[in-house]
């Protein structure tokens, strides 16, 4: 029982109609009746016989007695209550911080989430005694979590489907939902609106609104995968390649199991030592022709007097995209070392025509290749193709030809560009070599003194590389690194480059083709309108739009726990004292009147 | 209008006051006297001695013992009656009648049954003192003067009764009957009083008119209490353990009266106000009960 409840005009109300009794109560029972009686020295006589002899018997009016019994009982009952002195009145916003770190167990052994909880049950509780309040989530994007209520049972039934973020929570963005809640609400303008921002980390916030910070947690210690990267090994056909970062957020050093899995291929388990605060990185290789879906997880983590805080950040994925066919037409009259370098790389689906037929069949072929490779051979006059690789061009080609050159050697190449991508070149020979003549807008990719002996041509869509020698005038073609330049010039010429295999950032948006079917990392169909676009993935793991798998991993998130302590004092807006204090006050004041007037004499 | 009314002289006709011999009064009268002398009542024999009156030898008990002997006889005498009628301010209590108007047909019916037996009953009201007291009542015709004496006389101011017993005392020597008809509610002084009654050798009948309010309030509350003698006043909370003790006190004073009034020999009645007046008449008249009355 609480007359806390009510708002706070029935509170006036109600204390003004009880005092107003109260007084019209003592004066009636301080005014007394007259009575004439035979002889007054009787009852003198009386009084100074009659000695109350029980507690039953003090000459205490039923009516006070109740009166004050009801009161002590009210302001029992009030300092009983556990919100007693701590209603808070006004509208409050409670930030909750829903990001990954809260999922932590600290040293005193909870979740860092549950403590939250609980003090946000225990502030749920008191603000909405006398007034309102809401709770936000403040996750990777902020949202209402509990829209504004004075029903202290509403929080739970919002709370059922709290789940954390596997990122950092925007406490930033949190409060300014907050801010724009209490103004759209006007409490900003009656002054009567506050924030309380229930977090494990200290951050500074600004906002209109008074604003009251609430640690949250303990200590923690964690090992944390903080990079896990993979991607096709360029000299590698199928294979590719996985680097894992681990780091000890510990004073102490400490052990773990590191396994990487390519679905159910274990291509990496190795136990990693990691030293206090620094970072081990391992790598691994795999192979798959097809898509590979990564995942990387410590086990068996070990910190010397300590124990690993948080399983979220012991987790990271990453994909690897399928290899994608290039179809390639070799033009040649034969050329083994080109066959060999394109039949090399699985990616590659190579066909061989001899420069007569290609001469014959014109441009009706062209559009079924992405690229097409051209040995001591032109294109026919008319027909252009967007990528094109030649070698040792025919005079009337796409490039000009200076006068031969014999035994040139290499002294310049332009190691930026893609197409060179890994190569070295200075132990390279040719026997004989026809220079380039550069235009406005080639690049060099290597040459011999003043000689362009490869350049790269890129004029609106179409890509060209011309090579001004003949595979068999060099043995570049019998090192391994030929078929690496084969293969970076057809990337390059055929602006197939291979985005960087790495996991998309936890909080961005998921491009979707409409129609495609989007899952979770659990499996489960996002129910997904007519949007193209899942505005926020809040969630690590391997997602799937359609067939293709895309990778959130939450390892940029990674970093020592923040060590906040549970508490705090949330300091209340209200101008008001608790009812309680007021009635309180109310007697004493009371009382001191009644002294004042019997002082004076104007009371019996 | 008379304050006795016909119903009332009825009761009143049947009723006889004895007075004890030793206070009666000088005149002849109906009432027995100690002095043996020329009555008609015979009391006793004597020895002769030479001197007496040679018409009272009895000379048939001279011819049975051959010894001389006077017969002697009881002379009866009248009484003097003092009805002393309280008029203090609390004899205006009470209810349906008030204790004064009781009282005032008691004093009539003291006086009344005096006149008839002709004992010259006196009506002095008192108040601090005697003030003015009707004449000796010689006969039931002189019942109307009473009858406007009493009418003017109303209660108010306080009680002394001591004084009125040295005024009576001072002003009528001759012993009687004296009927004090009070409702005692003073604290002191009554015992004083009843003591000097029976030393002057008066016969004393109390005659205690008391009302509900009196003896048993039912008074609680915040109260302002006024005296109904005097001004003064007093503020109390009324508790039941207030009203018992008051209750107690009041018992106990009563108590007191009564005790001082046997003492010397007295008669105490109590007569409430709530009671009908032939109940009342009857137990202001009532003859004592054997051995309850202590002897002088």
């Amino acid at each position: 029982m609480s007359f806390a409840a009510f708002p706070l005009w029935a509170l006036v109300a109600m204390a003004g109609a009880t005092s107003a009794a109260v007084v019209a109560l003592y004066l009636l029972r301080r005014t007394p009746r007259p009575q004439i009686v035979s002889n007054v020295e009787f009852w003198l006589r009386a009084l100074h016989s009659a000695r109350p002899q029980w507690l039953a018997s003090f000459r205490i009016p039923i009516l006070a007695l109740l009166l004050s019994w009801i009161a002590a009982l009210g302001i029992v009952t009030l300092i009983g209550d556990p919100r007693f002195g701590s209603a808070v009145r006004g509208t409050t916003i409670v930030v909750l911080d829903a990001g990954r770190t809260m999922g932590a167990v600290g040293i005193d052994g909870h979740r860092r989430l549950d403590r939250a909880l609980s003090e946000i049950r225990r502030w749920v509780d008191r603000t909405t005694v006398t007034g309102e309040v809401a709770v936000v989530r403040a996750g990777m994007r902020p949202s209402v979590l509990l829209p504004i209520t004075d029903a202290a049972a509403d929080l739970d039934r919002a709370l059922r489907a709290l789940r954390l973020d596997d990122g950092t929570a925007d406490l930033s963005a949190a409060v300014a939902l907050a801010d724009a809640i209490l103004e759209e609400r006007g409490a900003l303008r009656a002054g009567v609106g506050q924030i309380l921002v229930v977090s494990d980390r200290p951050v500074e916030l600004s906002a209109r609104a008074p604003i009251a910070m609430l640690p949250i947690g303990t200590a923690a210690e964690t090992v944390a995968i903080t990079g896990f990267a993979a991607r096709r090994d360029p000299a590698g056909a199928g294979e590719y390649e996985v680097r894992c970062a681990v780091s000890g957020f510990a004073a102490r050093r400490s052990t773990a199991r590191l396994v990487i899995r390519d679905g159910e291929v274990t291509i990496l388990d190795e136990r990693v030592t990691i030293p206090p605060h620094q970072t081990v990185v391992r790598e691994a290789t795999g192979f798959s022709r097809d898509r590979a879906e990564l995942v990387a997880e410590l086990d068996d983590i070990e910190i010397e007097g300590g124990e690993d805080g948080l399983r979220l950040d012991d987790r990271a994925y990453a994909v690897v995209e399928p290899l994608e066919t290039m179809r390639v037409l070799l033009v040649t009259d034969g050329n083994r070392y080109l066959e060999a370098a394109l039949t090399a790389h699985p990616g590659v689906d190579t066909e061989v025509m001899g420069v007569a037929e290609f001469a014959a069949r014109g441009s009706a072929i062209l559009a079924r290749h992405h690229v097409l490779v051209l040995d001591r051979a032109a294109l026919p006059p008319g027909t252009e193709h967007p990528a094109v690789l030649a070698f040792a061009p025919p005079i009337g080609g796409p490039v000009q030809l200076g006068p031969p050159i014999l035994r040139p050697r290499i002294t310049g190449t332009l190691a930026s560009h893609p197409a060179l991508d890994g190569l070295r070149l200075d132990d390279v020979h040719f026997e004989r070599a026809t220079p380039l003549v550069e235009s406005e807008g080639d690049r060099v990719l290597f040459r011999s003194e003043g000689h362009a002996l490869a350049i790269a041509r890129e004029r609106g869509r179409q890509r060209l590389i011309v090579f001004g020698f003949a595979t068999s005038d060099t043995d570049l073609v019998r090192g391994e690194g030929f078929p690496l330049l084969v293969h970076g010039a057809l990337r390059w010429v055929s602006d197939r480059v291979e985005p960087a295999p790495l996991p998309r950032r936890l909080g961005g948006p998921l491009v979707v083709d409409p129609g495609d079917v989007v899952r979770d990392p659990d499996g489960q169909t996002l129910d997904r309108a007519e949007a193209s676009v899942v505005p926020e993935v809040v969630r690590a793991g391997i997602w799937y739009v359609g067939e293709r798998a895309i990778a959130f991993g939450g390892t940029e998130h990674a970093g020592p726990l923040g060590a906040g302590a549970t508490g705090g004092r949330f300091v209340s807006q209200s101008t008001l004292p608790p009812l309680a204090v007021l009635i309180a006050v109310a007697l004493l004041v009371l009382l001191l009147i009644e002294w004042a007037l019997l002082h004076r004499g104007w009371l019996g | 209008m008379t304050i006795l009314e016909q119903t009332a002289r009825r009761i009143l006709d049947r009723i006889v006051l004895a007075v004890r011999p030793h206070a009666t009064a000088t005149r002849q009268g109906g009432h027995r006297s100690p002095v043996l002398a020329s009555g008609v009542e015979f009391a006793d024999h004597r020895a002769y001695v030479p001197g007496d009156d040679v018409r009272h030898i009895d000379w048939k008990a001279f011819a049975r013992h051959a010894q001389l002997a006077v017969r002697q006889f009881e002379e009866e005498r009248d009484a003097r009656i003092y009805v002393l009628l309280d008029l203090s301010g609390s004899m205006s209590r009470g209810a349906p009648l008030s204790k004064i108007e009781v009282a005032k047909k008691l004093a009539a019916a003291f006086a009344y049954v005096g006149m008839k037996q002709f004992d010259r009953p006196i009506v002095m009201p008192f108040g601090e003192g005697l003030d003015r007291e009707t004449r000796a009542l010689l006969a039931p015709t002189d019942l109307p003067e009473l009858d406007r004496f009493l009418e003017g006389c109303g209660a108010g101011g306080p009680t002394a009764f001591p004084r009125a017993v040295r005024s009576l005392a001072g002003r009528y020597p001759q012993r009687g009957l004296v009927v004090v008809i009070s409702d005692l509610m003073k604290p002191d002084g009554w015992a004083e009083g009843f003591r000097a009654l029976g030393a002057l050798g008066h016969e004393i009948r109390v005659v205690h008119v008391h009302c509900t309010e009196d003896l048993e309030p039912d008074f609680h509350g915040e109260l302002e209490l006024f005296d109904a003698e005097d001004a003064r006043s007093v503020r109390v909370r009324i508790s039941r353990e207030l009203v018992q003790a008051y209750r107690r006190e009041i018992r106990k004073h009563i108590e007191r009266c009564r005790d001082a009034c046997r003492r010397v020999g007295g008669r105490f009645v109590d007569v409430p106000v709530e009671v009908s007046l032939d109940i009342a008449l009857r137990r202001a008249f009532a003859a004592p009960e054997h051995g309850k009355e202590m002897k002088r």
